[in-house]
């Protein structure tokens, strides 16, 4: 709401156009890659999943995504109310 | 890096020259959302999965820009949610592109398909991260 109530409408109808080209340029990546026709020129049947060090890497990386989503109060919490906040006027 | 420099931002430029950011705010603001249009704009074209990943950064980071240079406490907060939440998910991307790549020497995306039968695992990670990138939850 503070960003909205600052912004003029053209700017805020700009800000959906771009935001809607950044969804269909991010799911165009994964259905691209995960659906449609197998290249067997590229891709052959014995190709190999994540392996556990990729895994774990990942794994850790949507933990990470989780906490972000879930644990706002500690991030915001720790970082902008109690540290970066006071630069705001 | 991208978010080393919003971070610059504020711990040196808004502690130092606190006046000088707001006035010149409208301007940067104009900036902030000629980047986000072109990134995010071109980034619909785009075939090099690498490029298209650092498009939507370049969209992202301009909306950070923009939200700390409105200087109100929720869009500050925002463009602070935003920059972690960007850390996360566009490392995560890059190095899933950079798995793609490790294995069939490609960043060309029209050449890839039908790898959720292949590829379960890493197709189940792309699609929580392209939707955290796309801003779905």
């Amino acid at each position: 709401m503070g960003v909205a109530r600052e912004l003029s409408l053209l700017v805020f109808g700009l800000l959906v156009i771009s935001s809607v080209c950044l969804l269909y340029a991010n799911l165009r990546l994964f259905i691209t890659v995960s659906f449609g026709t197998l290249n067997k020129n590229l891709i052959s049947n014995a190709v190999s999943d994540l392996s556990m060090l990729e895994l774990f890497c990942m794994s850790l990386l949507i933990l990470n995504g989780f906490l972000i989503m879930f644990g706002n109060d500690f991030y915001l919490g720790w970082l902008v109310h109690d540290l970066l906040i006071r630069f705001v006027r | 890096m991208l978010k080393l420099g919003a971070f610059g931002f504020v711990r040196y430029l808004f502690g130092w020259l606190q006046d000088l950011c707001a006035a010149f705010s409208p301007y940067v603001c104009g900036v902030a959302l000629v980047s986000i249009l072109f990134a995010s704009v071109s980034s619909v074209t785009e075939r090099d999965m690498k490029r298209l990943v650092a498009q939507t950064s370049i969209a992202h980071m301009g909306l950070v820009v923009m939200g700390l240079f409105v200087f109100s406490e929720s869009s500050f907060g925002g463009a602070i949610y935003l920059i972690i939440g960007h850390g996360v998910t566009s490392a995560a991307l890059f190095y899933l592109v950079g798995i793609l790549y490790d294995r069939f020497h490609t960043r060309d995306l029209t050449v890839y398909g039908g790898l959720v039968n292949l590829m379960p695992l890493f197709c189940s990670g792309l699609f929580f991260f392209t939707t955290a990138n796309a801003g779905f939850p």
